[in-house]
């Protein structure tokens, strides 16, 4: 049994008894696969949904091609589910089987004029749903902080917040 | 980074630090100096100041537009806040328990004064114009407090330069962490100016540090 901390911009599969944990999340959404069957889980800590910015500062196209497409840049929603999908299904688990879970995405100061979280939000609601994969609980949004540990033993995923 | 930036960017920070100890003590009433320990370049994705996810913080966060963009966090643990406020309020030492508006308020003036001391003199010395707007506060976790701002500028840089500061009251122990953060575009205004290549991203780390009671 291990206590495996995702920090942003991670993934993470894990199995039997290990508990994966993603602390002090505001406008991240954490991402969580979870196959009930084989009792197989992972986590994603993203920080946006899409890499499209990345391209805007890539100067040269082997930067570009480095960047985006030789190594999955998991900080985003789109390649961070795509990453998570890829190795989850690696260790047999069917996608029809595979139930997700959105936290995060709280909107942490009013003067931030592009809203970060509900964009991840947003995002990942679109691109799971494009990869079929069901969403069966979400506790997104608001302005407060969040603290994520999801036991893959149970599937349990436990959110905690200071207030 | 070549030593003659370094110097040149010393020289500013300690002159930045010079003018918020100056209006930190006007508001205050305390006598408050400001000292730069240290600079350093890191990543912003992982090397923020050493502070637990789940610390509870109370976060100014103040954006800046102008000839560079980006923006500027102001960061209290929470018993640090709560001293800052017996002081700024002018309450008992240790009696402060919980925020009140007017506590906020005086924390958001906080933020105004220090960040805006840095951004003045980048901005005198660099020939840039930087405009500081109106301050936001947060009180929460201290990964949920700044990851929407790493999130904001981690599509555009990933290097950051650290600056560590601190600042010696008469009476109190207070410590804190003013993060300043300019992406990558928006650094180029400001490496020409320093003519300093390589960097992406400037952050500007604050460690306030007092002696006495506090903590």
């Amino acid at each position: 049994m291990a206590d495996i901390e995702i920090h942003m911009g991670d993934i993470a599969v894990a199995k039997d008894e290990d508990i994966l944990i993603a602390s002090g999340i505001g406008s991240c959404l954490v991402i969580t696969f979870y196959d009930p069957k084989q009792k197989i889980g992972a986590l994603a800590h993203t920080m946006l949904p899409a890499r499209r910015l990345s391209f805007e500062v890539c100067n040269s196209k082997d930067e570009r091609r480095k960047t985006n497409y030789e190594s999955p840049d998991t900080r985003y929603a789109d390649t961070a589910i795509d990453e998570m999908l890829k190795r989850i299904e690696a260790q047999g688990v069917k996608r029809e089987n595979i139930e997700a879970k959105l936290i995060g995405g709280a909107n942490m100061f009013s003067a931030f004029t592009s809203d970060i979280g509900e964009n991840n939000i947003s995002y990942a609601r679109e691109k799971l749903k494009k990869v079929g994969i069901t969403i069966v609980d979400e506790c997104v949004g608001g302005s407060q902080g969040r603290s994520v540990e999801f036991s893959v033993a149970s599937g349990i995923v436990t959110v905690k917040t200071k207030f | 980074m070549p030593k003659t930036k370094e110097q040149k960017l010393t020289k500013m920070t300690d002159e930045a630090a010079k003018n918020a100890s100056q209006a930190l003590t006007k508001l205050s009433g305390e006598k408050v100096t400001v000292e730069v320990s240290k600079t350093g370049i890191t990543k912003i994705q992982r090397k923020f100041p050493d502070i637990e996810p789940e610390t509870i913080v109370a976060g100014i966060y103040l954006p800046i537009t102008g000839d560079v963009k980006g923006a500027s966090l102001l960061i209290f643990p929470e018993k640090i806040a709560y001293t800052l406020c017996d002081m700024l309020v002018r309450r008992k030492a240790g009696t402060t328990r919980k925020l009140t508006e007017l506590d906020k308020s005086a924390l958001k003036e906080v933020g105004n004064i220090i960040c805006g001391s840095f951004l003045t003199v980048f901005s005198n010395t660099l020939k840039v114009k930087i405009v500081e707007h109106v301050p936001s506060f947060s009180f929460d976790m201290f990964g949920a407090v700044v990851d929407v701002i790493i999130a904001g500028f981690a599509q555009k840089a990933e290097d950051a330069l650290v600056i560590e500061v601190k600042f010696v009251f008469e009476h109190a122990n207070i410590k804190g962490y003013v993060v300043l953060i300019f992406g990558l575009e928006e650094m180029k205004v400001i490496m020409k100016a320093l003519e300093m290549g390589g960097l992406n991203t400037l952050t500007l780390y604050c460690e306030s540090k007092t002696s006495g009671a506090g903590e």
